[in-house]
């Protein structure tokens, strides 16, 4: 439970990291009681809860499983929720529970391989080239690891700086660095190469 | 080609898969999970949790340990020294300052001595986290197959499973071929009030099986999974089949248009 809670280190992190952290959650008001308590919880969930389906989905590649995965992640925050004294890092705090819940779920799932979508008809049409480009990097989204693909959602998508990935990862800076370097070789190795499929067409 | 293409791109494709808002399930199934879900901590009795408690509790078992050795090895002490039964007074182990410490009684009772209760937590319903599903075997039967499951506590704490879950059969692709939702009579994650509660310890199996009938759709993608919605928000998890286990055979045949059903027995141990 400690590793996917990881108070103290987030903690660590968010102090070396002040300055350059995006602003996070309001601070509540440090009412104790139940009900403050209670509803202090309902106010930062919400306000995270689509930012922490969108990545579940992302990283699962499965909007069913990611509501799960997202549902398990707010009963742990829940049930630990009085261990997070500074409310102000409950974003990073949540994302991190999130991220390690999917993680629990691909173990789970045996990291089987993932829907792959069927290579589409290269058409060429207006835009049909870059459509093809599109889809190839998505099928190549696909093929990443989960650790990877996760470094590039919250790099590319939610814009994360690499600091801010590694306390959400719980990795090492260098770590973060590493897994979006490769995974992004990755991706543009399909994309050039689609490309240079749809200019054979042309 | 350019980077920025290539980065506009990809935050296009990722923006295209990234659902655009939260489905109205899961938004109030978040919300309900505060009045749910007991905060850990406040369970019962938190004394125990606290640290100063924890060290009192180690230091009086410590002195109980003390106690009882002091009793036991004391005389034997004493007989080895002289190689034979002592004639004289054997040291009382009362006379110890750490027996001395330990209690103003000086005739420590010789059986063990006893324990408060451990205040233990009240165990919650099992999550999908919390457990594994496996497939032991299919079996085939007149137009449906039945699989054997085994369902096994892999977190480190007690949990419960009560009730009948969702079902679907998935093939490998995440594909549902048939769904108890809208197929069969175990229908949609539900609690009766008759229902029994199985306990599982840490490690702990539970097994049921699965029956699957008329499935009429594609060829689904090899091998052939069970997904286990768990009532009351319990989340889903997936039985894979385990080592040797041939699924070849776990797609039912078409019977006719009817649709196809799915449905499992009780729990059982």
């Amino acid at each position: 439970m400690v590793d996917v809670i990881g108070v103290r280190s987030l903690r660590r992190q968010a102090a070396g990291h002040a300055q350059t952290a995006r602003p996070m959650a309001r601070p509540e008001a440090s009412g104790d009681g139940p009900a403050a308590r209670r509803l202090a919880f309902e106010r930062l969930t919400d306000q995270r809860l689509l930012r922490a389906y969108r990545l579940a989905t992302l990283v699962l590649r499965d909007s069913s499983e990611a509501q799960d995965a997202v549902h398990d992640a707010a009963v742990l925050a829940w049930t630990r929720f009085d261990a997070l004294r500074d409310r102000s890092l409950f974003d990073a705090w949540f994302d991190r529970i999130v991220i390690n819940t999917c993680r629990q779920r691909l173990r789970q799932r045996r990291v089987r391989p993932l829907v792959e979508a069927a290579a589409p008809e290269i058409a060429l049409a207006d835009g049909a080239a870059r459509r093809a480009e599109r889809e190839a990097l998505r099928r190549a989204l696909d093929r990443l690891t989960p650790e990877h693909r996760t470094v590039v959602v919250l790099r590319h998508l939610e814009g994360y700086s690499t600091a801010e990935i590694a306390a959400r990862t719980e990795e090492r800076e260098g770590t973060v660095k590493s897994r979006l370097h490769y995974a992004l070789r990755e991706l543009r190795a399909a994309y050039d190469a689609a490309e240079r499929g749809t200019e054979r067409h042309q | 080609m350019s980077d920025e293409r290539f980065d506009q791109d990809l935050r296009a494709v990722l923006l295209e898969d990234a659902p655009g808002e939260v489905p109205d399930d899961l938004r109030r199934r978040v919300a309900a999970v505060p009045a749910t879900y007991p905060i850990a901590g406040r369970l019962s009795g938190p004394s125990w949790r606290h640290p100063a408690a924890l060290w009192i509790g180690a230091a009086a078992a410590l002195i109980v340990v003390v106690v009882a050795a002091s009793w036991w090895f004391g005389p034997v002490a004493q007989q080895g020294v002289g190689g034979a039964p002592s004639s004289s007074p054997s040291v009382a182990p009362t006379s110890s300052p750490a027996v001395a410490l330990a209690s103003p009684s000086t005739t420590p009772a010789p059986s063990s001595p006893s324990r408060s209760p451990a205040p233990s937590a009240p165990v919650v319903a099992c999550r999908a986290a919390d457990v594994e599903g496996r497939i032991l075997a299919w079996q085939g039967a007149a137009g449906s197959r039945i699989a054997d499951v085994e369902v096994t506590n892999t977190s480190a704490a007690p949990c419960f499973v009560r009730g009948t879950p969702g079902l679907q059969l998935v093939d490998a692709r995440g594909r549902v071929l048939i769904d108890s939702a809208t197929a069969g009579p175990s229908g949609e994650p539900h609690v009766a009030p008759a229902d029994r509660q199985f306990e599982l310890t840490p490690g702990g199996h539970l097994r049921t099986q699965v029956q699957a009938s008329n499935y009429c759709g594609a060829a689904p993608s090899p091998p052939i999974d069970i997904a286990f919605s768990l009532p009351s928000g319990g989340g889903r998890f997936v039985a894979v089949p385990g080592t040797g286990v041939s699924t070849n055979e776990a797609v039912p045949p078409c019977l006719g248009s009817s649709g196809g059903q799915i449905s499992m027995n009780g729990w059982g141990k």
